[in-house]
């Protein structure tokens, strides 16, 4: 273990299923999904039946997404034993933040920059702020830009935020590019049609201190860019498989030591198929055990990064890999181990998690036991 | 080791002007265009065509603009461009084009081919596309007090190794003000790729690339 090893010291989540990273692990491992018909979002012209909406009574109706961000930062703070905040890093992901003043009254400006200012200040987080904004590649990004000024000794923790809630702006763009699925999304299958989006908010505590880890580091982060299209991804893979490389090797290890992975998963024909060639091709024809949850949170954006990276976590320390919901008939590249049900997974030591956005960004993080 | 970075190309685009090491010196005067120019203005300043540079959002044309203005074909060799990162910070990220596709929201047809651009990081994938750039893209969310906020990052990425140089710098542009138009571009290189040196990289990194464009 270096002297810049981070680890992971606290975790905190409000999803569709609810407030709480219990009740999302929870709902993750039984296979529930918090893909459902709209509700407070029902009155919306836009091209999909379903989404993932918080429950009601989870965060007040006005400023859903700072309150979402606070509840799970909160929850990762508690976890973490309250560590000291006068020098706490905070890093925000999101790709639309609040977007008061673009479609409404208000001074979000959809400015991610904006949000994580107040979000700072009701945390009274003390230390620098920081906001990531990578499409839905910015919960990794986020990561990586908290681990990299960890390791290098610039603070001694960091919290590390993801969140965007829904907003009829975001549903009615990925409908008019065709990315939805009018029903619930089916990430791998050959019924695939595109996307279900939900609302989240992850939380990470990061700290240079091993006696203040949950057994877990974030041993290596890595990014690269598809640099072939704007909105589509490298058919190939290729660049989320450089973004997965880059991660092994700077954490020092070559994928045969990888138990599991964490898809990206978002469902829509394309995303599905590459990313099964790119990681088919990583780890030479056959992957590990992989899964992902974007069927059962719906694609949260910029807190999905949080999120599964704690679902990725939770395999580490469960010792087991959920099963993808809503997958009848695979149809992407034969070698990507799709957990159909629970697999366990007892030795498993590290994780492997991997995200796409528009503009080509790709990311990736490992994370070890 | 050495881990101050070199500062190996430099361009500027404001509400007067755009110039870049490549030798790029035009004005928006000379153009007869506002800043940051209109879909014309890739093909009069550099004589020859883009694409697609024509259904960009203003965000990425400045970018796009500015970049070429590096002139990162001649700095920069092709086998660099693997581990060349993008790093840009932004204020207003892209208002714009959010406004634009809020407005569509209450109109018969949405503005579907703006959607992409109403993510602050979507000019950054114009831009690596465009130079095969395959390094990590980083774009944060700024206060107008933390501009330089992505040259640091930039900085600190050369410094773990994570990349061999990186296009780091400043994009906020809004068609609805030129004055505020601001794109300010360096490429940053690690000691270890020989490139030469425009001007140290110390203290305020916006006087270091006025240093190396206006001597």
């Amino acid at each position: 273990m270096s002297a810049d090893t981070v680890f992971v010291a606290g975790r905190g989540a409000v999803s569709g299923f609810g407030a709480g990273c219990g009740t999302l692990l929870d709902g993750l491992w039984a296979g529930r999904t918090a893909v459902q018909p709209r509700r407070r979002t029902a009155g919306w012209n836009v091209p999909t039946a379903v989404a993932a909406e918080f429950p009601d009574g989870v965060v007040p109706a006005h400023d859903r997404a700072l309150h979402a961000a606070a509840l799970a930062a909160r929850e990762a703070l508690a976890e973490a034993g309250e560590p000291p905040r006068g020098d706490l890093l905070l890093v925000l992901a999101s790709t639309k933040a609040d977007l008061s003043g673009v479609v409404d009254r208000g001074e979000g400006l959809g400015q991610p920059w904006r949000l994580a200012r107040r979000l700072a200040a009701s945390l009274g987080t003390g230390g620098p702020t920081v906001a990531v904004s990578c499409a839905c590649a910015s919960g990794l990004v986020a990561l990586s830009t908290a681990a990299r000024r960890l390791a290098a000794g610039e603070h001694e923790r960091a919290l590390v935020v993801g969140v965007d809630v829904l907003h009829e702006f975001v549903l009615a763009g990925f409908g008019c590019i065709s990315a939805l699925d009018p029903g619930a999304c089916r990430p791998f299958d050959r019924a695939r049609r595109g996307v279900s989006l939900g609302e989240g908010a992850g939380a990470v505590l990061l700290t240079r201190h091993a006696r203040e880890s949950l057994g877990v580091q974030l041993a290596g982060h890595g990014g690269a860019n598809d640099a072939c299209h704007v909105t589509g991804p490298d058919r190939e893979g290729r660049g989320l498989a450089l973004a997965a490389a880059r991660a092994l090797a700077h954490a020092g290890i070559g994928t045969a030591d990888v138990d599991v992975v964490h898809l990206h998963g978002t469902a829509t024909p394309a995303n599905d198929t590459t990313e099964a060639l790119g990681l088919v091709a990583l780890f030479g024809g056959r992957t590990p055990p992989a899964f992902g949850g974007k069927a059962q949170t719906g694609h949260t954006l910029g807190a999905a990064g949080l999120l599964e990276t704690i679902a990725a976590l939770e395999a580490l320390r469960r010792g087991s890999a959920p099963a993808n919901v809503a997958l009848d008939e695979p149809d992407v590249a034969a070698g990507l181990d799709l957990v159909r049900s629970e697999r366990p997974l007892p030795r498993a030591r590290c994780a492997l998690k991997v995200a796409s956005g528009f503009g080509g960004i790709q990311a990736a993080v490992v994370l070890q036991r | 080791m050495n881990s101050v970075p070199v500062l190996a190309a430099a361009a500027l685009l404001d509400a007067e002007r755009l110039v870049g090491t490549d030798g790029t010196r035009t004005s928006w005067s000379d153009l007869g265009v506002p800043a940051p120019g209109d879909g014309r203005t890739f093909r009069a300043v550099f004589g020859r065509g883009d694409e697609t540079f024509r259904r960009l959002d203003v965000a990425s044309r400045a970018l796009v603009l500015a970049a070429e203005a590096l002139g990162l074909p001649r700095v920069l060799p092709a086998a660099h461009h693997d581990r060349t990162a993008i790093v840009l910070a932004t204020t207003l990220g892209c208002l714009d084009a959010d406004r634009q596709f809020a407005q569509s929201l209450g109109a018969e047809m949405l503005d579907a081919p703006v959607f992409p651009y109403t993510l602050p990081s979507t000019c950054l994938g114009e831009l690596a596309l465009r130079h095969g750039l395959r390094g990590a893209g980083v774009c944060l969310s700024v206060a107008p007090d933390d501009g330089g906020a992505g040259f640091a990052e930039a900085v600190r990425l050369l410094a773990t190794g994570e990349a061999d140089a990186v296009v780091a710098g400043v994009v906020d542009v809004s068609r609805a003000d030129p004055a505020t138009c601001a794109v300010t571009l360096a490429l940053l290189a690690a000691p270890r790729l020989g490139l030469p040196s425009l001007a140290p990289w110390r203290g305020d990194p916006f006087a270091a690339v006025r240093a190396a464009l206006l001597p």
